[in-house]
């Protein structure tokens, strides 16, 4: 098992870096048009072929790459922040907030994710500038998704609270929000970097649901989720047009590998 | 800072009980509308009527439109207005399908529901048939070969899938199921080998009670609230499910609509939708929750 999980990382690695130097791979910028060769097969020029405006799949691949793997971390990190800071008050402080803030995860975890993200995805502008539609996606992800991991929190927190040492620094006379701060926040660490590990490949795929569904991050600019778009429409599509969908299953499978003494912990 | 007090619902009266959870049920459905009708009100574009740009249009007729959109300006009384109209059976009409929603509802709720029932059975079959034995036998082998089975599905958004297996020629059920079984199989496993692992099932199998006997009264019975909760966050996902593979599929149900009212930005629909959505997964619990042996016991 840790040899799978050391191969995965290693995996994980070579990915990250081939995205965030697609040059060593590719000479092509994701955006250039080769107007000559649309549609082209897989040749020693192009190594997955060209897509329907002629630019350069392997290229848009590693650009798509380096957004996914780069911009997933983020939001797993803003939603981890908004389920610590959620979920700690709530379990710290108790009473009549905590109620409400476990009214708000249960109302935001009766409705399914992708729905939820559909919905939330279509009240915001869809005409959007690309740049800004990474933006877009990605916070619209993390400000969704922070309820299930503020569940985790809040329980960690609420024993925390009544643990010995909280019961002890409240005796000493410590004001309620530096035990919150210097000692039940810090305790819940191993959940919130758990929750934070599991939530990368969750937004991985949310973002590939989104752009595939025509929601996510807008054309030019490559993503996963995107170029997995001409796949629906296409009515045969060429073999080499499978590669983004080869390269989720790849990431995400190795980063469920990596994390699985977490996840059996779960 | 509180000492909790020790909780009394269990033991309150089953009819208390079964209000409190309706009440608590129809509270977070409408909370849901509210929500998103905010989002809808304070979204960008609200108000805007291309009929207003109509020339044709005399400037009578166009200072009506405006007032109608005026109306809706204010949050309580659009959405009183809403809940109103809905009590009397008038969910509104699609802005962009011209149709009422009860109607458009009630047209494509029965292609969904058949999806997400037969897609529910299939997962459930598919991480029962793997996480049994998987739990029972303690295998190493076998536990590690149902965890990548399951961990490949687990690994692909589910639209991806859903053009995969649309592309393979299997049904849209099939994806459905293949969407929902590795979460289903992962925790049914988890309960098992927890149920396998008391002590009084290592004895029972111990003195050599039929593997049977034990799985039906030692393993399963004590597991039935757990699995009646997977049961209702199924549905849930489920549901999820069916838009990715409604819009890919081309199936002209309830998931299909959620996303062309996405896509085009229907407000009126998406509203009632996530009404709906919110209600029937609220239900679903409900529906565990009445079902759970440990309903009616007392703390």
């Amino acid at each position: 098992m840790r040899t799978a999980r050391y191969g995965a990382a290693g995996l994980l690695l070579a990915v990250l870096l081939a995205a965030v130097f697609p040059g060593l791979l590719t000479s092509a910028p994701y955006d250039r048009q080769f107007r000559e060769s649309p549609n082209a097969p897989v040749s020693r020029q192009f190594p997955l072929g060209t897509d329907e405006l002629g630019r350069n799949r392997l290229s848009r691949l590693l650009y798509g790459t380096r957004i996914s793997l780069l911009a997933a971390p983020a939001a797993a990190l803003l939603s981890t922040v908004l389920a610590a800071v959620v979920g700690g008050l709530a379990g710290f402080l108790g009473g009549w907030f905590d109620r409400l803030c476990v009214a708000g995860i249960d109302l935001m975890l009766s409705l399914p994710w992708l729905f939820l993200l559909v919905i939330v995805r279509a009240l915001l502008p869809l005409n959007l500038s690309p740049a800004l539609s990474i933006l877009v996606t990605f916070g619209l992800i993390a400000v969704l998704g922070w309820a299930s991991a503020a569940r985790l929190v809040r329980a960690a927190c609420r024993s925390l609270r009544d643990s010995d040492l909280a019961i002890q620094a409240r005796a000493g006379g410590l004001p309620p929000g530096r035990i919150l701060r210097k000692h039940v926040l810090p305790n819940a660490r191993p959940v919130l970097l758990a929750q934070f590990r599991a939530s990368v490949p969750v937004y991985i795929l949310a973002e590939a649901n989104l752009g595939l569904l025509g929601l996510g991050v807008a054309d030019p600019i490559p993503s996963w989720g995107n170029l997995l778009r001409p796949l629906e429409s296409a009515f045969a599509p060429d073999p080499a047009a499978w590669a983004p969908l080869v390269l989720v299953l790849l990431v995400v499978s190795c980063l469920y590998l990596t994390q699985s003494p977490e996840r059996a912990a779960a | 800072m509180t000492r909790p007090k020790p909780t009394a619902h269990r033991s309150l009266p089953a009819w208390r009980r079964m209000g409190g959870a309706l009440f608590r049920m129809a509270a977070t459905a409408l909370a849901g509308g509210l929500l998103c009708a905010t989002m809808v009100r304070f979204s960008p574009g609200f108000g805007l009527d291309e009929k207003q740009l109509d020339p044709s249009l005399s400037r009578e007729t166009q200072a009506a439109i405006r007032r109608s959109h005026d109306r809706e300006r204010n949050l309580p009384r659009f959405y009183a207005g809403a809940i109103k109209r809905m009590l009397v059976g008038d969910l509104g009409t699609s802005v962009t399908l011209g149709r009422p929603i009860g109607e458009l509802f009630a047209e494509r709720a029965p292609v969904t529901i058949e999806l997400m029932a037969w897609g529910i059975a299939g997962a459930w079959s598919m991480a029962a048939l793997l996480a049994i034995p998987a739990a029972a036998l303690r295998s190493p082998g076998l536990g590690g070969f149902c965890t990548v089975l399951s961990g490949v599905p687990a690994a692909l958004p589910a639209a991806g899938m859903a053009i995969l297996l649309f592309r393979l020629g299997a049904s849209p059920t099939c994806t459905i199921a293949l969407v929902i079984f590795p979460k289903v199989y992962q925790y049914l496993h988890n309960l098992l080998r927890q149920g396998y692992a008391m002590p009084h099932v290592v004895l029972a199998r111990a003195k050599g009670l039929r593997a049977r006997g034990i799985f039906v009264r030692h393993v399963l019975a004590p597991a039935r609230p757990q699995l009646l909760a997977l049961a209702a966050v199924s549905v849930n996902m489920a549901f999820g499910a069916a838009i990715a593979v409604e819009a890919v599929s081309d199936l002209p149900g309830l998931g299909q609509l959620a996303w062309k009212a996405a896509v085009a930005r229907d407000l009126p629909v998406l509203v009632m939708l996530t009404l709906l959505v919110a209600l029937a997964t609220q239900l679903a619990n409900f529906v565990a929750d009445m079902c759970s042996p440990a309903a009616g016991r007392p703390a």
